[in-house]
């Protein structure tokens, strides 16, 4: 298992505790990372300009391509943004084309496709349940954990591949496979309103706030993310909504034992 | 000519109080909203002495001695210009200290300093090839660049120049001294007794061991037997072999048949007073041009590491600073996140070291159009606050930061975010200017646009899903709520009426969450359709000319 490590933009700025815990428990797990000189994924240019936000795009696309390697995005933004891309790639011949032209003034070349993966799509797919639970080692079934599945990572599903993208389980697994407990609540699947928190900050807020409170009357303790954009958006605000953050791997880092240092905690 | 160096000395001095001054006075931000003057130098005040005798100190000490003398960040980034860097910064730092500065220094240290004896002699050559070495790797470096990045403007060809004349006529000096017959004659005469009959042996004892050239003169074995005697007790002490010199002597041996006319021309005594004078302009252009980071970078990199966090008002004099310290190595335009799309809107302002001398401009000078502002507001917004530019930055910028400011200053000057220029107006207004600007919709065909392809909308048969599933249509209410539902955006392109789709709050407020494209039970791209309508809205208003909101007041 090797894949092109993504971080993107917002990890290493804002939620670098992401990355690093990231690092640790795909380390433990046998994942091999390897780092490219990837640059921004494209999805802030994407409301602005769809040739901007393609040259971003398939750059990277472009890069790990060149060294035979699948890409494994923390960030669900990134992730839809470079799935949207290579979907665009293959479905849509006229902007194949006017990116073939473009990366080839930077000696880049789309000869060959990579796909793109998600951190939770490789631990369940790949690394899988099995070899997670044969790795635990502390128990933490006192823990209830709100699964939030970030709206990138599932929707539209034509494009992505996490998991059904109206009744997924995929995230609960995965947190069931660490020993917590996996809740239920109503507005699992709901945004997180963090792309509208610059433009529209009360509107966002509100999102927000729906949120935290759907989570937190359904009895769980800690929300957690697989996404940048949904933990800079959620975290400010969970401690006042009687709730905790975790990023995913921080809680499977947690319970294969992983100090927490080096999970950014 | 100690008058020239305190007039050098002065202007560097008078130049440099300025710099701080300017530091203190101007600002990147927006007057309106910006601290004043005074509130900003106590807080300077205060903060500075804080972390001079606070907790921060020991970062502040390791910043200086990793960050601004072993150049750490640089090194980390780039050995080659590292490098070139540090030949420069030892080489002609080591002639400043032990050479330029030998009166205070070098002689305090080793009380036997003598400029002509080893190891000094063949130190500054040592040095002095080293500068010679560094600036020549800077320019090879520069020539055989396969960066596609367009390099960044104002390179200061006066400082080097003042740079590389030092060292050119340092070495011409020196080897101009081996040569020449007058210098022979003036040492002699002050330094020792010698009858005529006594330098005679020593002329031909020089000419043959010390590369000395007079105007006919033959050897002779026994001469040059008595000469070296004559030399042992009168020269040797304080002259090593100028061999030792082991580039200006070499240089000596070509300027040697010219050594009559440079004689007759007082050749060395010219070249001193050049070599002097050229110093002496070097020091007094310290505050200006690039010269200036030899204060600057050092300055912000301490700063960088003393500066209390969360930011104090002294970010404000950090931002100020940080225009003058920019050495424009271009090191965060390597390491831009978005760095691609300047060739894409031919627009430079997208690099940071191009997008600070805009903020230059438009907060400093106040030499920026309409145009130009247009283009900065571009290269501000199309940047993703990954923050490379400020963790790869040699000289400490907080260039985040200067962007934030940046966002801030553009939306006081009338370019405020997309998304906040849409909400100066409504979306019929919005429909009106841009038709009032017409012309442009048509030229705007593109592959993978959605909304001028009917078959991608025109199937929508208004069951509503999309707007029941619509996180915003729910949390919106009130006037700053939504003024068209998902399904209503689709109906206006089916009508036809994409124009007032553009300006739609819909549009704008959208979260991309794509919940509305997923329940579609007619399979209409309805999210990807608003980010189109986006991307239109985007390109058609980035082309107006005129500016919504004129800041009052400002000097543009």
């Amino acid at each position: 298992m090797k894949f092109a490590l993504f971080v993107g933009c917002k990890i290493p700025a804002r939620v670098p505790q992401y990355e690093r815990a990231a690092r640790s428990v795909l380390g433990r797990l046998g994942v091999e990372l390897i780092d490219l000189d990837f640059d921004c994924c494209g999805y802030p240019s994407r409301h602005l300009r769809l040739d901007a936000y393609l040259a971003l795009a398939c750059r990277n696309l472009a890069k790990a391509s060149a060294r035979h390697l699948d890409v494994l995005t923390l960030c669900q933004c990134c992730y839809g943004s470079l799935r949207h891309a290579l979907h665009l790639l293959r479905h849509e011949p006229g902007v194949r084309l006017a990116v073939a032209q473009d990366l080839a003034k930077d000696d880049l070349d789309l000869s060959e496709t990579t796909n793109v993966r998600h951190l939770l799509d490789i631990l369940a797919r790949d690394v899988g349940f099995d070899r997670i639970r044969a790795n635990v080692v502390r128990d933490q079934h006192r823990l209830r954990v709100a699964a939030h599945y970030g709206c990138h990572a599932l929707r539209p599903s034509d494009v992505v591949d996490l998991d059904n993208p109206h009744a997924p389980t995929v995230f609960e697994d995965l947190i069931r496979a660490t020993g917590a407990a996996a809740i239920d609540w109503p507005r699992r699947l709901d945004c997180c309103g963090a792309p509208i928190a610059e433009t529209n900050p009360a509107l966002s807020a509100r999102l927000r706030e729906v949120k935290l409170a759907d989570a937190r009357a359904a009895g769980a303790d800690t929300m957690c993310t697989a996404c940048p954009y949904c933990e800079a958006q959620l975290s400010p605000a969970a401690k006042d909504a009687g709730l905790s953050t975790l990023l995913y791997p921080q809680v499977l880092g947690l319970a294969l034992g992983i100090a927490p240092a080096k999970l950014g905690l | 000519m100690p008058w020239g160096l305190s007039a050098a000395l002065a202007i560097a001095a008078t130049g440099l109080a300025y710099r701080v001054v300017i530091w203190l006075s101007r600002t990147v931000d927006d007057r309106a909203t910006c601290p004043p003057a005074s509130v900003r130098v106590a807080a300077l005040v205060t903060g500075t002495l804080g972390s001079l005798f606070g907790p921060r100190m020991p970062r502040m000490l390791a910043a200086f001695g990793l960050d601004v003398l072993v150049q750490r960040k640089l090194w980390q980034r780039d050995r080659l210009r590292w490098l070139a860097h540090m030949a420069i910064f030892v080489g002609f730092g080591g002639l400043f200290l032990v050479h330029a500065l030998h009166g205070v220094v070098t002689e305090k240290l080793w009380p036997g300093y003598c400029s002509t004896v080893n190891p000094w002699l063949w130190l500054r050559d040592l040095l002095g090839l080293l500068a010679v070495a560094g600036l020549a790797l800077t320019e090879v470096r520069r020539r055989f660049s396969r960066s596609l990045l367009p390099a960044p403007k104002h390179r200061d060809l006066v400082f080097v120049a003042l740079v590389a004349a030092i060292l050119a006529t340092g070495f011409l000096l020196t080897a101009a001294k081996i040569i020449s017959a007058p210098d022979f004659e003036r040492m002699v005469a002050t330094y020792s007794s010698l009858s005529a009959e006594e330098q005679q042996p020593l002329k031909v004892y020089w000419q043959t061991e010390y590369g000395m050239v007079f105007p006919a003169s033959a050897p002779d074995a026994a001469l040059l037997k008595t000469g070296e005697e004559v030399h042992e007790s009168a020269c040797a002490s304080c002259h090593s072999r100028p061999q030792s010199a082991f580039v200006s002597y070499p240089l000596s041996r070509l300027l040697r048949r010219a050594a009559v006319p440079l004689a007759a021309a007082n050749a060395s005594v010219v070249l001193f007073n050049l070599h002097v004078l050229l110093c002496l302009l070097g020091i007094a252009y310290l505050p200006f041009g690039r010269a200036l980071h030899i204060f600057a970078a050092p300055t912000s990199l301490v700063a960088a590491a003393g500066a209390a966090t969360p930011a104090t008002v002294n970010a404000v004099a950090r931002r100020s600073l940080a225009l003058d310290a920019c050495v424009r190595c271009g090191l965060c335009d390597e390491r831009c996140s978005v760095a691609a799309l300047w060739a894409l809107f031919d627009n430079p302002l997208v690099l940071p070291a191009s997008k600070l001398e805009g903020v230059r401009r438009l907060s400093v000078e106040k030499r920026i159009d309409a145009n130009e502002l247009a283009t900065l507001a571009q290269g501000a917004y199309a940047c993703t606050d990954c923050g490379r530019c400020t963790r790869g930055c040699p000289v400490g910028l907080d260039l985040d930061d200067l962007w934030t400011a940046l966002k801030a200053r553009l939306a006081s000057c009338g370019r405020p975010t997309p998304a906040a220029r849409v909400k100066t107006a409504s979306a019929s207004q919005w429909a009106d200017r841009l038709a009032a600007s017409s012309g442009t919709n048509g030229a705007l065909a593109r592959p993978g646009r959605l909304t001028d392809d009917p078959r991608i909308f025109s199937h929508c048969v208004q069951c509503q899903t999309c707007t029941n599933v619509c996180p915003v249509v729910a949390e919106s209410f009130g006037p700053g709520g939504v003024d068209a539902t998902p399904q209503r955006v689709m109906n206006l392109l089916r009508l036809g009426m994409t124009e007032l789709a553009l300006g739609s709050r819909m549009v704008w407020n959208c979260t991309t969450c794509y919940q509305c494209q997923e329940h579609c039970p007619a399979g209409i791209r309805v999210t990807d359709v608003l980010y189109d309508l986006r991307n239109q809205a985007y390109t058609q208003m980035s082309a107006l000319a005129e500016i919504d909101t004129p800041a009052k007041g400002d000097a543009l």
